[in-house]
């Protein structure tokens, strides 16, 4: 693949401006609103009965490049990247029926699930944890969805292989007793207020081209009338240069669901969110909104202030461990693996700045951004001002708080410190970048060359979140 | 709560390996101290209160042939108790009881400096100066609980020594039967003592540049699978996994159909418990986690993947099944 040279800074504010500018409903009403849509989208609803279709397809990278995939599609449906996402209320009984019209045998494992069993298939092959559906066969597996959480499921069959082109995706079990709560106890309860519930989900992975290409090339042989190759290239050449969140590269993790320039990627990895009045994150950051707030009316208002945080579920299904970095913030780990660390009788959740997501790992997080030191141009202003012009020091930006509002560098700020307001930048440089004074923060693997489109950063696994003004949710 | 079952007879067990598991069983009564388990760790009886001096030697020896589980040989380094050739990379599993006075006579056999790494020990500062080709060095600590790793240390050539078999497990127990102390009881405990090969290293260790280290094989106890001896315990028992990673790279060692309890890390027990699927065991760095599950069949292995040998398309590597019956 060739490599393009652009100004790195100038590629990168134009593809976070046309990603924002599309992910932002307009305020003038000139041009018709679109729904937004962001977060944990449960292909089956609560339907313990599903029917996946392990096909192929191919996804689009922010450079141009596509990839060749393989992947379960929900019933007979579109091919997707990732597997769709299937939601269950604890207690359900599970039945996951899989048809197969992949070249090879393949099947589903479920880690963190116990009492499998399966019904019709062909049999553990040498290469498979599972009972297999052969080519345009299929497979049932059944299990009780016994504990709240974050789970995975994946292929079993060459695994390293086959879950590299894409057969995954997450499964949610939702407590029986609170629809919106990550376990049992409603401390973990996450906000559903405006727009939607916050509900994120962070499904990792990687891609290595190369191995993709090889399997494109025997699958394409054997459909020419060939041999089929199941193992053209060997994963002791692995080498990954593309690193996803929920099957997209960023900038794409920052465009909605559904968005309709990805086809195949229907899952964004965009946390957008309204400040908290209070703070769930014990340690550095838990702090409540500083009273000079014009809005403490309005603090128990959800849509101005969430009342419960929002939940990020990460998911590791890559060979690599990610330690994933929400910048400037921390988030409060409550759960692993279906295992709550926050209960109604116990508290063993933890902050962390940066949550090292291990293979085949679930994080849960509880996250919430409070608006601490509500920076006010009339009544609290910031204490120094914003260096805008590189270089100038003259109007400096010291407070380490403030200097969360910077995305990447000073070249990308918005032009008003101050959440809620906008402003055109003091070099006289084009308009304000966001849509109503919203604030946009960095989350982002801290292996840094993962923060990177085949060694092109900014790009990979990366994410941002978006903070509207209170009363503001989508700039309405 | 615990049924009696009859104590098989113990395997013998070669001092340069670790034990294999056989037929599991055990007998734990209240109160009672244990008598056997047929895990892969040599035998001790610890009562809680006395302590002794215990005293072993290991041999840093070079040349030794070992087979792949795709048939192919390489060299290897290893620790054996007799100055004798490694059959395996690794060394034997050291046990002690909390309080004992442990001495380790290091011999060396290479052609080259080494010495030993006790991690976790205290009193005991890196050693790198080690000692000279042919000579002896012992180290000596006092036993704390837990699971540990030894390795060649930090001479010049000890990254190397350590990528071609110079390390082993060290465990050391409160009393029998328990891990840490009476809440982290278990029934059966085996080491899975995780490492690697680059066959390429092993090829020409003198002029390899570890820049170019990139594993081929991937060990449990220096088995790849389905060569890795499975662990097989009676329904109802406490099993305890010593996970202590030898390799240089992590490993997030997953259960499949089953849940680990971690309970500590280091040879440090943890506040609370947490419940996992899979959880990292960083390069030199030890885990233990207890395991209690209905009878079947449950695939233990690295969720980072290495479960190739080679990068065959078969289930292999870092991978064992745990049966209980």
């Amino acid at each position: 693949m060739r490599k393009t040279h652009f100004s790195r800074s100038r590629i990168f504010r134009a593809l976070v401006m046309v990603a924002i500018l599309l992910t932002v409903a307009p305020l003038s009403g000139a041009i018709a609103q679109t729904p937004y849509d962001f977060g944990v989208i449960c292909e089956n609803g609560t339907a313990p009965a599903v029917e996946l279709t392990a096909k192929d397809g191919y996804i689009s990278i922010p450079d141009g490049n596509t990839v060749y995939m393989w992947g379960f599609a929900f019933g007979n449906g579109d091919y997707q990247h990732p597997g769709p996402t299937l939601c269950f209320t604890e207690g359900a009984s599970v039945s996951i029926t899989l048809h197969n019209t992949l070249p090879e045998s393949v099947s589903i494992i479920f880690p963190g699930q116990t009492g499998v069993t399966t019904s019709g298939g062909n049999g553990v092959p040498a290469n498979s944890l599972a009972v297999v559906a052969d080519p345009n066969g299929s497979v049932t597996y059944n299990f009780t969805a016994s504990r709240a959480g974050t789970f995975l499921y994946e292929s079993g069959t060459s695994l390293q292989k086959q879950v590299q082109m894409g057969l995954f995706g997450a499964i949610i079990v939702r407590p029986a007793n609170c629809s919106t709560c990550v376990y049992d106890s409603t401390k973990t309860q996450f906000n559903s207020s405006v727009g939607g519930n916050n509900d994120y989900l962070m499904l990792l992975s990687e891609i290595d081209p190369d191995w993709h290409a090889a399997v494109e090339e025997a699958v394409n042989e054997f459909a020419a009338g060939g041999t089929y190759n199941p193992q053209p290239f060997s994963v002791v050449d692995y080498h990954p240069r593309y690193w996803q969140i929920n099957g997209r590269s960023f900038p794409d993790t920052i465009a909605p669901n559904h968005a309709s320039w990805l086809p195949t990627q229907p899952y964004g990895a965009l946390l957008h969110i309204l400040p908290s009045a209070q703070s769930v994150i014990h340690g550095a950051d838990g702090f409540n909104v500083a009273s000079g707030d014009p809005n403490t009316a309005h603090l128990a208002d959800p849509n101005y202030y969430q009342q419960y945080p929002s939940a990020v579920r990460m998911l590791n299904v890559g060979m690599r461990n990610h330690p994933i970095h929400p910048h400037g913030n921390h988030v409060q780990i409550i759960g692993r693996d279906g295992h709550a660390l926050l209960t109604d009788a116990i508290d063993q959740s933890y902050p962390k700045f940066d949550v090292m997501v291990g293979a085949g790992q679930a994080w849960d997080v509880l996250y919430d951004w409070t608006n601490k030191d509500y920076y006010n141009p009339d009544t609290n202003p910031v204490p120094f001002g914003v260096e805008t012009v590189q270089g100038d020091t003259t109007d400096r930006l010291l407070d380490p708080h403030a200097l969360n509002l910077l995305f990447k560098d000073p070249n990308f700020f918005s032009g008003s410190p101050y959440l809620g307001y906008q402003a055109n930048k003091n070099d006289g440089a084009a308009a304000s970048y966001n849509e109503c004074g919203e604030y946009y923060q960095i989350w982002h693997s801290h292996a840094l060359d993962e923060a990177a489109n085949y060694e092109a950063g900014f790009g990979g696994m990366i994410t941002l979140e978006r903070i509207d003004p209170p009363g503001h949710f989508n700039c309405q | 709560m615990q049924t009696k079952t009859q104590i098989l007879p113990r395997r013998l067990f070669d001092s340069r390996r670790l034990l294999v598991a056989g037929l599991a069983a055990c007998v734990l009564t209240l109160g009672a101290i244990i008598a056997a388990h047929a895990a892969n760790v040599p035998a001790i009886t610890c009562d809680g209160t006395s302590t002794t001096t215990r005293s072993y030697d290991l041999w840093a020896e070079p040349n030794g042939t070992f087979t792949l589980a795709d048939n192919t040989t390489v060299t290897v380094w290893g620790y054996t108790t007799d100055g004798s050739v490694p059959t395996a990379p690794g060394g034997p599993t050291l046990v002690a009881c909390a309080g004992d006075t442990v001495n380790v006579t290091l011999h060396n056999g290479l052609a080259e400096d080494t010495s030993l790494a006790l991690h976790g020990q205290a009193g005991l500062p890196a050693d790198m100066i080690g000692a000279a080709s042919g000579a002896s060095k012992t180290y000596s600590f006092t036993a704390r609980p837990g699971t540990f790793l030894y390795q060649a240390g930090l001479t010049a050539n000890g990254p190397k020594q350590a990528a071609l078999g110079l390390y082993g497990a060290l465990v050391v127990y409160p009393a029998n039967g328990q891990a840490y102390n009476a809440n982290t009881a278990f029934g059966d405990d085996n080491v899975l003592l995780l490492s690697e090969i680059d066959p390429a290293l092993n090829a020409d260790p003198v002029n390899f540049d570890m820049h170019d280290y990139a594993p081929k094989y991937w060990l449990i106890n220096g088995k790849s699978y389905p060569q890795t001896a499975g662990i097989t315990v009676a329904a109802g028992t406490n099993l305890l996994l010593r996970y202590v990673n030898a390799g240089f790279t992590e490993h997030s060692m997953g259960l499949l159909g089953a849940d680990q309890s971690i309970i500590a890390t280091n040879g440090n027990l943890y506040p609370a418990a947490h419940g996992a699927v899979a959880e990292t065991v960083p390069p030199g760095d030890t885990l233990d986690a207890l395991v209690s599950a209905p009878a079947g069949q449950y695939p233990l292995y690295d969720a980072n993947q290495h479960i190739d040998n080679s990068g065959a398309d078969s289930l292999g590597g870092m991978m064992l099944l745990i049966t209980v019956q």
